[in-house]
This record gives C-alpha cells, sequence and structure tokens, in this order.
C-alpha cells in the first residue's frame, strides 16, 4: 500500500498530467497504482469546471500538491499574461535519430 | 566471477566512469555507484548533456551535478565512455 | 529494493527532483514508497516564474514513473556502503 497520498484524502488538490493538463480538485480515494478519485474538478489556471467527479488514472499522474488555504497565497493567473503550457512527460524528441547521427560523426570525427 | 546477465557486466563498472544514453536527446557521464535491474542508476560527478537541432545545427548545453538518481524508464544505453 | 532502502536514507534531506515534464521540484525528502514514488515538502519550483502551477503548493506527491533525475549533495551519500549495496543486490537478483 502507498500511505503517502493519506494526508490528502478530503483536501483541495492540484493534479499534474502526464498529458501537461493541470487541474484542483478535492481527493476523495485513491489505490496503491495512484488511481485517484476526484471531486469539483476544475481547470487550475481557467477555473472552469471539467467535471463534478473524475476517476483519474493513476499512470495519468505526474504529481499531486496540497492547495494551501491561505487566500493571500493564491495566485491570481488571470491577471497574469501568458501561462506557459505544461509539458508532456513522453520527452518526444522530433529527428532525434537526426540529432543522434550527428553527435555520433562528431564524436567519431574528435 | 560468472557473467550471464548483462547487468552483471555492469557490477564491473562500478566505482568507473560510464557514459549513459537517455530518452528525449540527452546522454550522461559520471561515475557509477548503484544500479538495480530496472536500470535505475546513482552516477557521481554527473555531466549532462542535452542535444538539440536547432534551424538544422546541433546545439548542446550540458550540465552537472556532483550526485544523481537517474530513473531506469530514461536509461536507453549504458557503456565505459570512448575517450 | 535498493533504491527504496537508498531513498529512505534520503528522508528528511533537501533533494532537487526534475520530472519529465521538466518541472524541476526542491524540497525536503519525507517519505518514499516501493514505487519510488516520493512526497516532498516546502517544495519551490526552481522554473516558477515558466510554470506557476504549483505556486501556493508546499507539500506534493510526485509518483516515481514521472521522475526523470533526483540530485543530491555528494555528502548525503557513502558511496562505498552504496556501491557494496549495488554488488549484493545484482547477487540476489540473479537468483
Amino acid at each position: 500500500m502507498s500511505p503517502l497520498l493519506k494526508d490528502f484524502l478530503n483536501k483541495r488538490i492540484v493534479v499534474v498530467t502526464t498529458d501537461g493538463q493541470c487541474v484542483k480538485a478535492v481527493l476523495e480515494g485513491f489505490d496503491k497504482s495512484t488511481n485517484l478519485l476526484l471531486s469539483d474538478v476544475q481547470d487550475r489556471v481557467s477555473g472552469d469546471v471539467v467535471a463534478s467527479s473524475y476517476l483519474m488514472r493513476g499512470n495519468q499522474v505526474v504529481c499531486c500538491g496540497l492547495l494551501e488555504e491561505e487566500p493571500s497565497l493564491q495566485p491570481d493567473f488571470g491577471a497574469e499574461s501568458v501561462i506557459t503550457q505544461l509539458k508532456d512527460t513522453k520527452n518526444i524528441v522530433p529527428d532525434e535519430h537526426l540529432i543522434w547521427q550527428r553527435v555520433w560523426g562528431m564524436k567519431a570525427g574528435k | 566471477m560468472s557473467m550471464d546477465t548483462p547487468l552483471d557486466l555492469l557490477k564491473l563498472n562500478l566505482d568507473e566512469k560510464v557514459f549513459v544514453k537517455l530518452r528525449g536527446a540527452r546522454e550522461m557521464t559520471g561515475v557509477l555507484q548503484a544500479f538495480d535491474s530496472h536500470c535505475n542508476i546513482v552516477l557521481s560527478n554527473a555531466t549532462e548533456t542535452i542535444y538539440e537541432l536547432v534551424d538544422g545545427e546541433l546545439k548542446s548545453s550540458t550540465k552537472g551535478s556532483e550526485m544523481v538518481f537517474v530513473r531506469g524508464d530514461s536509461v536507453t544505453l549504458i557503456t565505459t565512455p570512448s575517450d | 529494493m535498493l533504491f527504496f532502502s537508498f531513498f529512505k536514507t534520503l528522508v528528511d534531506q533537501e533533494v532537487t527532483v526534475e520530472l519529465k515534464n521538466d518541472i524541476e521540484l526542491k524540497g525536503t525528502l519525507k517519505s518514499v514508497d516501493q514505487f519510488l514514488n516520493l512526497k516532498l515538502d516546502n517544495i519551490s519550483c526552481s522554473n516558477e516564474s515558466k510554470y506557476p502551477h504549483l505556486s501556493s503548493v508546499r507539500n506534493i506527491f510526485i509518483r516515481g514513473s514521472t521522475v526523470r533525475y533526483v540530485y543530491l549533495n555528494k555528502n548525503m551519500v557513502d558511496t562505498n556502503l552504496l556501491q557494496d549495496a549495488a554488488r549484493r543486490e545484482a547477487m540476489s537478483a540473479r537468483k
């Protein structure tokens, strides 16, 4: 069992997913593969309601942060000009084989 | 010493400098301190190099660290450095 | 089990975790489980201006599978002990 998430139960958390989504929600439940049962799910940046309840697969979860209650700490995303879209975790580099071809060529030439 | 699995070979490289190729056009060299069957590794005196192609030109950036744990699922190759 | 034990020796130390989505989180390691999921306290995000999503978060759970690197300080690790543990792990893994 993974009790690491126990402290977050029934608390408001921020969840980042492997495809670069970021939501805030209340953690209703979890299991050992980090499958999450979330309620009152909102987009972290826009605040739009995504769903009232949500089962997130564990392999989609990057991290879950406990949202601090103090309102002063809440960033006002609306005021900021551009929020950089979070990256996914796939680390796909276009033309990676071409990069390695060049790197090995460079090393062999040394 | 019997050598019947590929990972047994890594045992000989403990405390030696190794070259590690990683997903995402990255590589890392450093002194191998630990490894397991998932290819999770710990390197000391490590230097990471990230390569990218900018307008068809190869650019690289490096980052050093005195001790780093590398998760095995990013690792694609471990060898001894050629130089 | 080698790295599970390894991370347990690092509890209460300050580490920097680089995730596969390029976010870098620095904080105090609070707990670890057998999947190498990590819990950090008092985190700061080294590229926070770019990724403000985790501002107002101090306590974070990181799924082990999304970790790319964990940066440590040299003085946190007894390298002789670690290398011996790795040799023993390699022996027992072979069976």
